[in-house]
């Protein structure tokens, strides 16, 4: 049983993830509406992988990032960072800053089950 | 009491731009909502966290409806709301259910858009019937009672409602009702319905279990809520009158749960001092319910939160660093400290400290924005906020004011002649060199304040998404929807107007052009449908295409049919797509015998044509049968100033907007061939068919017509070569659209005034090639 951490300050756009994962039948998943709260799941739980906005109220969700791989480096927690903002810049900091993907909303389901099926070493879904 | 019902005039005028935005905001997450939830027909089990969306939703809804007065969509909201509720309670969604959620949220869209253009209210009374035909008859009832309830509520200035009692109601979950779908929120959410919330604090019972007590104001009896002990709710009378609080409590309405005592917030009236709170999160205390949100939760109620950080303990551990401007003090932190919360005095108190007012009401300030004092780090987290709101019609004056200083400048231009023989050559110069200078500068002023007028085109697309898959479920197509160019800038407008246009093509394509699933493998094509929508500008004008690979428009049917009503003649074939266009933009023309669902509303194809050319914009059609249809429209990226080239026939000046003309040539009169009325010329190795706007016109042409120039104009697939006699230069014209149906021209788009004072008539490009053709197919 793997345990995924959604952190967006939307709670549609944490169900459209909730839906892209359904075809794992194994997973738990966990909700975050800010960057606050999302540390303190990763600190307290057993988070294998974390699905990360950026655009978020009180802490963006770079700063989150930067503070995982910080603090929590040894955790070497996945995290897939999923924003609309789409440009090569954006994309490069967050990579360079730790993060084990990058991927734009809106994600195809396909894509980002892919990405976290290969992140977690899931078995193929169906 | 009633504050939040009766809102001024003048206030609500005020709210409305805000309230139209949070409105469409909503919106889309209901719309998407809507379509998530279709995923749960007919299953066993609901996601609860998506039924509580919409319900809050709806919730809000309601209340920013009430608030602009929408009484119909009002009830149409509250109906919603009492069928989800339902689907909640049961356990329970249907197709029928989801479709009739689907086209309500349409007509509460059209409600306010209708609302906002002040025009006719669309009528509810059929949608209304349609999602109390899907509620549960035992969940109506009850909606009817909370609706007299609420009513009753609203009325009380007038009268005072029949005996008002205060509830307590403690409600403690258990997994078994978690289960059949009843949780807090529910609960909350029921109570909310029978009357006002006045309080909600989480408590532990004797038995150490989680419990949540409701303090509830309302006009129900108990009878009402009789039933929900089998839903683990208790209840009882409150003792004390509730009267004299109530005006304090009605000010925050959406209280959170939060354990601090009311007396505690009471006591807010020491000096504001800055503290620094620590929060140490662990396993215990998440049990406990207490996490980082409630924490802050807390804080934001004491008090303004600065900042927020995250930190590590020495012992490695997690901690969150709140920075706080608070009046309270030590006697209500310390009662936090078994939370993991520990607190000082900030080490720096005389930093510049924000004016918090802090009798104001939380409620409508999501984010309140209060100069920030300069604490050791600003988190960067926030950008700073430099958008501004501007009301259009500020825009729009100052879009005039640059437009009557474009022609006070052309005004001054043409004194120069007068004066020429008086001053000297180098002082006349200098005279033009400076107004030159100033038409540049004007030209950048104005393009600045186009600018400020571009909206993302994304706005209409991603409504376009909700449309096909709406249209496409109810006609069980399967239909892909490719977006591209969304970042396409234009103006706000534009973008209104042609919301409904689109609307319409992007119609026509789900439901006539896209076959179904199986008729499209019979024919070979993938059983998925697509439809595309692009946007891209090219130099001053955008260009806007809704593609699908539909089965395409079959001319000899449009023919036979145009035919039958006259607007063919019975020998003329169809073989042009240009008048393939202008047949089925006649009002009332349709393809299809029998008009459905779909089609059978809004606007038509007329309208298209209509607003595109009053934007205008050009519209043109590409369609091959079994292969797809391609509309694409071209539109000015602004109304009110456009540049345009200067020409005449005979004595006649007109203006033609610049966008529209593709290509001007040189020719002469022996290379025009006439070939049934229509006068040909080859250019490039096609042929172009000509309009002659002294014969459109009936203008006096005292040109040699050796020597003649052609405009080539046109859009995608109807391009004409229009004939001038002299071609006079290019100015920047302010538009003025001719209104006035008396004096409406076909072929005139409007008039503006040149330097000299003269009119100047603005010719209609789209209009001047349909008006040569009819002249043609007349002789």
């Amino acid at each position: 049983m793997k345990t995924i951490l959604i952190v967006d300050d939307s709670q549609t756009m944490r169900r459209m993830v909730k839906i892209s994962l359904q075809v794992f039948k194994d997973i738990e998943l966990k909700e975050a509406s800010n960057g606050l709260e999302a540390l303190e799941f990763i600190a307290l739980g057993n988070i294998d992988l974390v699905i990360l906005d950026l655009n978020m109220p009180d802490m963006h969700g770079k700063e989150v990032l930067e503070f995982v791989r910080k603090h929590f480096f040894s955790l070497n927690i996945p995290i897939i960072v999923l924003t609309t903002r789409g440009d090569e810049e954006c994309r490069q900091t967050i990579l360079k800053a730790g993060a084990s993907s990058y991927l734009t909303k809106p994600c195809p389901p396909e894509v980002l089950a892919r990405t976290v099926q290969k992140l977690l070493y899931l078995p193929n879904p169906g | 009491m009633s504050e939040e019902y009766s809102y001024n005039e003048q206030f609500v005028a005020d709210l409305l731009d805000d309230l139209y935005a949070e409105f469409e905001e909503i919106l889309a997450a209901v719309r998407s909502d809507i379509l998530s939830l279709e995923d749960f027909v007919d299953k066993p089990e609901l996601d609860e966290s998506l039924i509580n969306a919409l319900l809050r939703n709806f919730h809000t809804l309601k209340g920013l409806l009430g608030t602009v007065n929408l009484k119909d969509a009002e009830k149409l909201a509250h109906q919603m709301e009492t069928y989800l509720r339902a689907a909640q309670n049961n356990a329970k969604l249907s197709t029928e259910g989801i479709k009739a959620l689907i086209s309500a949220t349409q007509i509460l869209e059209n409600s306010l858009i209708a609302y906002k253009a002040k025009t006719e209210l669309p009528d509810i009374t059929e949608i209304s019937a349609l999602i109390l035909s899907v509620t549960p008859e035992e969940e109506t009832e009850n909606s009817a009672r909370i609706e007299s309830s609420e009513t009753s509520e609203k009325t009380e200035t007038t009268e005072q409602p029949v005996n008002t009692q205060v509830w307590q109601f403690r409600f403690i979950p258990s997994s078994e009702l978690a289960e059949k779908g009843i949780n807090v929120n529910t609960i909350r959410s029921r109570l909310e319905d029978i009357g006002e919330l006045l309080e909600a604090t989480p408590c532990t019972t004797e038995t150490g279990a989680l419990g949540f007590d409701f303090v509830v104001k309302t006009t129900a009896t108990e009878l009402e809520f009789k039933n929900w002990k089998n839903d683990g709710l208790t209840y009882k009378l409150a003792n004390e009158s509730t009267e004299t609080e109530d005006d304090s409590q009605a000010l925050v309405p959406e209280k959170e749960n939060l354990e601090i005592d009311d007396e505690d917030l009471e006591d807010l009236t020491g000096t504001m001092r800055l503290w620094r709170f620590k929060f140490t999160p662990s396993p215990e205390l998440l049990k406990r319910n207490i996490n980082v949100n409630k924490i802050h939760e807390r804080l934001k109620k004491i008090g303004e939160v600065l900042e927020v950080m995250p930190s590590m303990t020495e012992d490695g551990k997690l901690a969150f660093n709140f920075i706080v401007v608070t009046p309270a003090d030590e006697s209500l932190f310390e009662k936090w400290t078994n939370d993991g919360v520990s607190f000082k005095l900030h080490e720096d108190q005389h930093v510049a400290m924000p004016q918090v007012e802090t009798n104001e009401p939380i409620i409508n300030q999501p984010e309140p924005i209060v100069a920030k004092p300069p604490p050791a780090s600003v988190s960067s987290s926030r950008p700073p906020a430099n958008m501004v709101r501007v009301d259009m019609a500020r825009l729009d004056e100052l879009m005039r004011i640059i437009g009557e200083l474009v022609i006070t400048r052309a005004r001054q231009e043409n004194n120069f002649l007068p004066i020429k023989p008086l001053i000297s050559s180098s002082q006349l110069r200098a005279l033009q060199e400076n107004s030159l200078i100033m038409e540049r500068q004007l030209r950048d002023l104005r393009e600045g304040i186009m600018r400020v007028r571009l909206v993302k085109i994304a706005t209409v697309f991603e409504k376009m998404k909700f449309i096909v898959r709406e249209l496409a479920g109810g006609l069980e197509k399967t239909i892909k929807l490719e977006l591209s160019g969304e970042d396409t800038e234009i103006d706000k407008l534009v973008v209104e107007k042609m919301s409904d246009p689109l609307l319409h093509l992007v119609r026509n394509a789900v439901s006539h052009a896209i076959e179904s699933p199986e008729e499209r493998q019979a024919l070979g094509k993938p059983p998925e449908g697509r439809i595309r929508l692009e946007a891209s500008t090219a130099g001053d004008a955008i260009i806007i295409a809704i593609e699908d690979d539909g089965c395409g428009i079959n001319m000899e049917e449009v023919a036979e049919r145009a035919r039958a009503r006259g607007l063919l003649g019975a020998d003329e074939t169809l073989d042009d797509e240009a008048r393939l266009l202008e047949i089925l933009s006649t009002p009332g023309f349709s393809t299809r015998e029998k008009v459905d669902f779909v089609s059978g509303r809004g606007v038509g194809m007329d309208v298209v044509k209509n607003t595109v050319n009053e934007l205008g914009g050009l519209i043109s059609l590409k369609t091959e049968v079994g292969i797809g249809t391609r509309f694409s429209i071209q539109l000015p990226l602004t109304l009110a100033i456009a540049d345009a080239l200067i020409i005449a026939v005979g004595e006649q000046k007109f203006a033609i907007p610049r966008i529209s003309v593709r290509e001007i040539f040189k020719t002469d009169n022996k290379k025009v061939t006439v070939l049934e009325n229509n006068e040909l010329i080859n250019h490039q190795g096609s042929v172009l068919p000509l309009v002659n706007l002294s014969q459109v016109f009936g203008l006096k042409s005292n040109f040699n017509k050796s020597d003649t120039h052609v405009l080539v104009v046109g859009g995608e697939t109807n391009i004409v070569g229009i004939v001038v006699d002299r071609i006079i230069g290019e100015r920047e014209i302010v538009v003025r659209a001719i209104n006035d149906p008396l004096v409406r021209v076909d072929g005139i788009a409007g008039a503006s005034e040149l330097g000299d004072g003269r009119v100047i008539l603005i010719l209609d490009v789209a209009g001047l090639t349909r008006l040569a053709r009819r002249m043609n197919n007349r002789n």
